[in-house]
């Protein structure tokens, strides 16, 4: 168990101002002309392309849903990665969930939270009869009430040692569900999602000690003691929520009224630059905390995100981690300095509702790591290139049979921009990933993505982090016609 | 009409990529070749047929023609049909004038070949198209083409559908016109075959075997056939027929095929007799069809094809369309055709058509072999060079020698490096949009360069040195030492031309590299030069070169002299510098371009027996000119062997020490007239030998200097080059050189030169040097200018150079007095030049008023005029002015 802890207090600092300095150092040598001394690309420009798109996927959706595909991609900066996706659909309910997860302190809390918090979100979306049905055949052991349709890449990893506990949890969840649906019939989605959340992170705390007959468990006890934000959208037709829980963040591009491309934050980054989510947690907390409490750009000094899953050092009494860290030499270490009035940390999230219209192309969610190199403009405007590069890949036939030359050529012409912005990647994750680790002065550059990807693992984290993004494409007609 | 005429004309749908075999001809009943011709012609394009119906014309009739598919499927049969006249070259603009003739006067005898002589209308967007436009009226008059240059609103009476308020002018070319090029193939093929010559459809070229380093036999899908000759007129595919198929040889043919791109539009009331309509400034033709209108251009950036090799059964087959690239030509018809517009679209076309490194075309009898010639690399030129090309070819193959002099197109300017799949790849693409570009003076290409480079290159680069290249080796132009950016890799690496007709960027600062090779001393890397060694055991090479040159060369050791080695008909085959190193052992310089050309014309007559010895040995030195009235002294400097003039006297050889190198050749002579040696290092050494002379030279305010400074120089003093103004037609007699001729012996071309000189000469190599000329505002002669002489065209200048000494544009080139009545020419005397003759230059339509020198100017103002060369006269007067 200490060595649980003690990995879990290592890994617990996010880029700090040491590294910053650092990667601002490399990053303005790497723009003067002459590369620094003894480097030189590593990377072929092909090792440079598989390497960012080992991850990579694009699932196409049914004419007959707001989605009409999506992609997604993932990057590790960690070894092993923290970063943590999920995409599925609803099978009880319409609609269909994306997720990114960015984990810290170790991997097993993004780990069982990109599991099981899509369950905890689709069971508190049930109507009565259907969540009824599902507690009887969660319970019969019989076939599992397919709650979800997963689109996994085949690198994601399915951790299946703590299936038995997640299930016995999922199932009191229900019956609580039930019990409460008896009266109420109103239903919310703010509050469900707001209800899966809590209640996920409330059961990985509670396992720690219920769940093996009075010892600890210890995997448990990791998932608990690391941490990890969540983004997740819900899209149900034109009807997009956004939960968002930590500092990912959920962008939807559109065209404006002239035209232009033009960006809609869907989130609030739940970190020290908000000045509202530090003034939530000072509220909560006595006066003479105030500078306490977030120190350092940190929750306690310590914790970058001002909401995460996990991280119970932040959120149980100071008496309950005393008790189970009586046996460990470590134990005032892992107790947070100035630990006065916990809980300082929450998984409740932020709901955002969106209604879709036809002028919405296309919904980014992305972890940390993608917005510490863009920002939601650029990204937008990246991702609308790639849309119009993407729309000339294939060559352009005129089909009619009376096809004037000049109107011809005003297609051409509309196609050249498209031409233009012909992107390396077909991937759209991929090329933001690519422009987020490669940009330059002067484009795209070789040389700072090849230095990028060919760090040593043991200072990777210094220069970047996890980044996980998934571009989620409207169906512009569909929205037309709803 | 033929099938694939039939389709094109008719209402033709899309068959891209249907598969001809299925709509063949199934009676054809299977046959087999004969065991024996004179001539196999591979190949049943244009240039194929061609070649076959001029071979019969000549009389030949034991020949046969061999198409792997069906007569005109490779690319012939989706040209456009243009017959436009006026190309950008004296030889392409003859070889055009007699096809249409031809296909006019074929068509006149209902021997169909589509001819419609609807004029050709070419418009300008910029003045310095209208300068090209003027050289073209000028080769008009020359050749007897009729040429008319035309303002805007006589363009818009021509062709009311065009737009014109943007144009500067236009040229108006009455006798061209269209053609059939399928009806040309057919016409031309059934008029060989009744003269007796056989065709073979679906009968591939498999071997060409060789027999004593001559064509010996040819095996095809259907047997085989011995033969004398073989034509490999494959078009796309000779590339690969020649490299690959060829036992125990691997031929060059460098060509890449490109896609080429035309759009046909629905009828809408197009006048049959529309023009042909280039607007080149657009990169753009059209030309009416069926009522509508058929458009094409050349793109800017081309699309290679096949790079892998050519599908043997890509017949009458094209390219998906590509509409994209197409865009930047549609915009240009739109711009230049408003009614365009609303023209529906019938088809695009996209087919292959083949590209050369240098846009020429590859013609002749390969260097690597005897009675193998090729005739393809048309660059989108051939349907109306096909005539001129197939004349051309059946005489060479009849007589050895052609009526119209090709040595340009020839395919013995080739190396190695121009077959290179990579170099032709990367070359295709900038190639084609240079076929309408305007062709500025001593522009360069971008593509597939520093190939060749001296070991002086980067120093020289860092010295500011500007490039250009020949032969695919970088050559100094100039040294660009003033700018700020001349580090810059683009900047100074390629040869920037300011793209202008007049004054360039380059003449001040090659002024100051002029005047420090006269009156100073300057370096001038010279490593691109043709170098190589011929030896015997005895004095049998002796022997040899004397049948060879037209010089004596049984001159003492450690002597050289220029000498021309001349053809049967007593022209310039090669013209060199040899230097007899021992009794048995001669060291040829020859020129950059001379490489494969000059080493074919040694090996081909070399002794059977194997007594002679030739090598080339152009990679293993480095060329330094060491210029200027100070060389003298520079060289005292680095070297422990005197270079007195007593000592080291012009046109001696000696083998010296240069710092701590050795086995330096050190020829007293500058290729320019002025006091110099030129240095032959051995690689290795080159660094180092020009560090010494660097670093000597500081006291003596030595420079480097480039061609421009060289060219400057020898054509101010009547130098002739081989390539310009010395060619395989002009003689010595007419360049001036007759001095030059050793009689007493014998040697190749000898009775033709006696027949001359009995005869007199027609025509003589002259220099003009221009009055009245406004450096600054008047367009500069570059060479092709015309000259006349009491108001009568009279020649054509070969070479231009502005003279910094004499302060004059200065041209050199060859009159001739032409009797107007029957067209000949007479035979001149010096008083032709000399007496009662006021001769004029027409550079860009404008007279200059000019005075003619026959001999080399004197030139003043140098500080010693005893270390001049006067090129026109013999060394012995040189010496007695002296």
């Amino acid at each position: 168990m200490a060595a649980v802890l003690s990995n879990s207090l290592r890994q617990q600092s996010k880029l700090n101002h040491y590294h910053l300095k650092t990667l601002k150092c490399w990053l303005s040598r790497t723009h003067v002309k002459c590369f620094p001394r003894n480097t030189y690309p590593k990377l072929t420009p092909r090792q440079v392309s598989n390497l960012l798109r080992q991850n990579d996927m694009i699932v196409e959706l049914g004419e007959k849903s707001s989605i009409k595909y999506f992609e997604s991609n993932q990057l590790a900066a960690n070894h092993p990665v923290e970063d943590r996706r999920a995409e599925a659909k609803c099978l009880k309910t319409p609609g269909t969930l994306f997720g990114v997860f960015d984990g810290h302190g170790g991997v097993a809390c993004a780990q069982a939270v990109s599991e099981r918090l899509f369950e905890y979100i689709a069971v508190s979306l049930l109507p009565y009869h259907v969540l009824k049905d599902c507690a009887r055949s969660i319970k019969s052991d019989a076939v599992m009430f397919d709650l979800l349709e997963w689109y996994r890449h085949e690198n994601d990893y399915v951790n299946t040692d703590l299936s038995a506990v997640y299930r016995k949890s999922l199932e009191h969840y229900i019956d609580e569900l039930l019990s409460l649906a008896e009266f109420e019939d109103d239903f919310d989605m703010k509050l469900a999602m707001e209800a899966a959340f809590s209640r996920l992170d409330c059961d990985i705390g509670q396992e720690v000690s219920h769940c093996s007959k009075g010892s600890l468990n210890l995997e448990s006890l990791e998932v608990a003691f690391s941490g990890c934000t969540a983004c997740v959208a819900h899209i149900d037709g034109p009807h997009l929520h956004i939960a968002n829980c930590g500092d990912s963040r959920a962008v939807v591009g559109y065209l404006d009224d002239n035209g232009e491309w033009a960006t809609n934050k869907l989130s609030h980054d739940h970190c020290s630059d908000n000045p509202l989510e530090v003034a939530r947690i000072r509220s909560e907390h006595p006066s003479n905390e105030n500078s306490t409490v977030i120190k350092s750009e940190r929750l306690l000094g310590e914790l970058i995100p001002l909401r995460a899953f996990g991280d119970f050092r932040y959120k149980w009494p100071k008496t309950t981690l005393q008790g189970l860290l009586a046996d460990t030499h470590q134990s005032r270490l892992l107790i947070p300095h100035h630990y006065l009035s916990p809980p300082y940390l929450t998984a409740l999230p932020e709901v955002h509702y969106h209604r879709l219209t036809p002028r919405d192309k296309f919904l980014i969610i992305a972890t940390d790591g993608l917005w510490e190199q863009l920002d939601s403009n650029k990204t937008v405007k990246l991702v609308a290139e790639h849309i119009s590069g993407k729309q000339t890949l294939d060559p352009y036939m005129p089909h009619t049979e009376h096809v004037k030359l000049g109107d011809l050529n005003n297609r051409l012409l509309e196609r050249k921009t498209g031409l233009a912005n012909r992107a390396r990647d077909t991937n759209v994750a991929s090329h933001l990933i690519r422009n987020a680790l490669g940009q330059s002065e002067h484009g795209i550059d070789h040389a700072k993505l090849s230095m990028m990807l060919s760090l040593p693992p043991e200072v990777t984290r210094n220069f970047r982090d996890d980044v996980s993004v998934t571009v989620i494409y409207f169906n512009t007609e569909y929205l037309a016609h709803i | 009409m033929n099938l694939a005429s039939t389709l094109r004309h008719g209402n033709r749908i899309h068959f891209k990529y249907r598969n001809w075999q299925l709509i063949r001809d199934s009676s054809t009943a299977p046959v087999s070749v004969p065991n024996h011709a004179r001539v196999v012609v591979c190949g049943g394009g244009v240039i194929g047929t061609s070649v076959l119906y001029h071979l019969t014309k000549l009389g030949w009739k034991d020949i046969v023609l061999l198409e792997q598919g069906r007569l005109s499927c490779g690319t012939t049969w989706h040209a456009a049909g243009l017959i436009g006249q006026m190309k950008s070259g004296m030889t392409e603009t003859k070889l055009a004038q007699y096809s249409r003739s031809l296909y006019k006067e074929l068509n006149e005898l209902d021997e169909h070949t589509g001819w419609k002589e609807c004029g050709s209308l070419l418009v300008a967007r910029t003045r310095d198209r209208m300068i090209t436009f003027h050289g073209a009226a000028a080769r008009g008059k020359v050749l007897g083409i009729e040429v008319h240059i035309l303002t805007p609103s006589e363009v818009k009476t021509l062709a009311p559908l065009l737009r014109v308020d943007d144009l500067e002018g236009g040229m108006w070319v009455p006798t061209d016109g269209v053609a059939g090029p399928s009806d040309i193939v057919m016409t031309l093929s059934s008029l060989a075959k009744r003269q007796g010559a056989q065709v073979f459809e679906d009968c591939r070229v498999e071997k060409v075997y060789m027999k004593d380093n001559a064509v010996s036999k040819i095996q095809t899908t259907l047997g085989s056939i011995e033969c004398e000759y073989f034509v490999n007129c494959a078009g796309m595919w000779s590339y690969h027929l020649a490299r690959d198929g060829t036992k125990g040889k691997k031929i060059r043919c460098p060509l890449h095929p490109v896609e080429h791109f035309y759009v046909v539009t629905k009828p809408f009331g197009i006048d049959p007799m529309l023009p042909v309509i280039r607007d080149q400034d657009g990169g753009i033709y059209v030309r009416e069809w069926s009522g509508g209108l058929l458009a094409g251009g050349f793109d800017t950036v081309a699309k290679p094809v096949f790079h892998e090799g050519v599908p043997d059964d890509f017949q009458f087959k094209l390219f998906p369309e590509d509409w994209d690239h197409f865009q930047e030509l549609l915009q240009a018809m739109l711009h230049r055709m408003p009614s365009f517009h609303d023209a529906e679209l019938r088809h695009m076309t996209n087919g292959p058509e083949s590209f050369t490194p240098d846009g020429k075309f590859i013609l002749g009898e390969v260097p690597e072999m005897r009675n193998y010639f090729v005739a393809t690399g048309m660059n989108s030129h051939g349907i109306v060079s096909a005539g001129g090309v197939g004349k051309v070819m059946a005489e060479l193959i009849v007589e050895g020698e052609s009526s119209v002099d090709i040595w340009q197109h020839d395919v013995k300017r080739f190396l190695d490096l121009h077959n290179n799949r990579k170099y032709l790849k990367d070359r295709a693409t900038e190639i084609v949009g240079k076929v309408y570009r305007i062709a500025y003076p001593l522009s360069d290409y971008s593509t597939s360069r520093k190939l060749r480079t001296s070991p002086l290159y980067t120093r020289l680069k860092s010295a500011g040195a500007v490039y250009s290249q020949s032969c695919g080796f970088e050559r100094p132009m100039w040294f660009d030492i003033d700018s700020e950016d001349f580090m810059d890799v683009d900047r100074s690496f390629f040869y920037r031309t300011d793209n202008s007709f007049g004054k360039p960027i380059w003449f001040d600062a090659v002024r100051e590299e002029y005047f420090a090779c006269r009156e100073g001393v300057a370096l001038i890397d010279m490593s691109s030069f043709t170098k190589l060694e011929l030896k015997s055991a005895s004095t049998e090479v002796v022997d040899f070169l004397e049948h060879l040159c037209s010089n004596g060369v049984d001159i003492p050791i450690g002597h050289v002299i220029h000498t021309g080695m001349q053809n049967y008909r007593g022209g310039y085959e090669c013209d060199c510098s040899l230097v007899r190193l021992a009794e048995n052992h001669y060291f040829i310089i020859a020129p950059t371009v001379q490489q494969t050309r000059c080493m074919r014309w040694i090996r081909l007559h070399l002794p059977k027996d194997g007594s002679v010895n030739v090598s080339d040995v152009t990679s293993m030195y480095t060329g330094i000119n060491v210029i200027g009235v100070k060389s003298r002294d520079l060289m005292s400097e680095v070297t422990e062997v005197s270079v007195s003039s007593a000592d080291f006297p012009f046109f001696r050889c000696k083998e010296i020490d240069v710092g701590y190198a050795t086995g330096v050749r050190a020829l007293s002579l500058s290729h320019a007239g002025e006091l110099g040696w030129v240095l032959y290092i051995p690689n290795e050494y080159a660094l180092h030998v020009y560090d010494c002379l660097l670093n000597a030279g500081k006291s003596y305010g030595v420079r480097h200097a480039g061609y421009l400074a060289l060219r400057s120089l020898r054509v101010e003093k009547l130098f002739a080059h081989w390539g310009q103004d010395l060619t395989p037609t002009t003689t010595p007699l007419e360049a001036g050189r007759a001095f030059r001729v050793k009689f007493n012996r014998d040697f190749i071309g000898k009775e033709a030169l006696l027949a001359q000189k009995e005869n007199g000469v027609c025509k003589r190599f002259v220099q003009l040097q221009i009055h009245d000329h406004d450096l600054e505002n008047d367009v500069w002669p570059w060479g092709g200018e015309t000259i006349y002489r009491n108001g009568k065209l009279c020649g054509m200048c070969t070479s231009a150079a502005y003279g910094y000494t004499l302060n004059r544009q200065c041209v050199i080139g060859y009159v001739y007095d032409k009797d107007t009545k029957t067209g000949n020419l007479l035979p001149i005397e010096n008083d032709f030049m000399l007496k009662n003759a006021e001769f004029q230059v027409e550079i860009a339509g404008k007279l200059f008023p000019a005075k003619v020198f026959i001999y080399s100017p004197k030139l003043v103002s140098v500080k010693a005029p005893t270390s001049q060369y006067v090129a026109t006269q013999p060394w012995s007067a040189n010496q007695q002015a002296a």
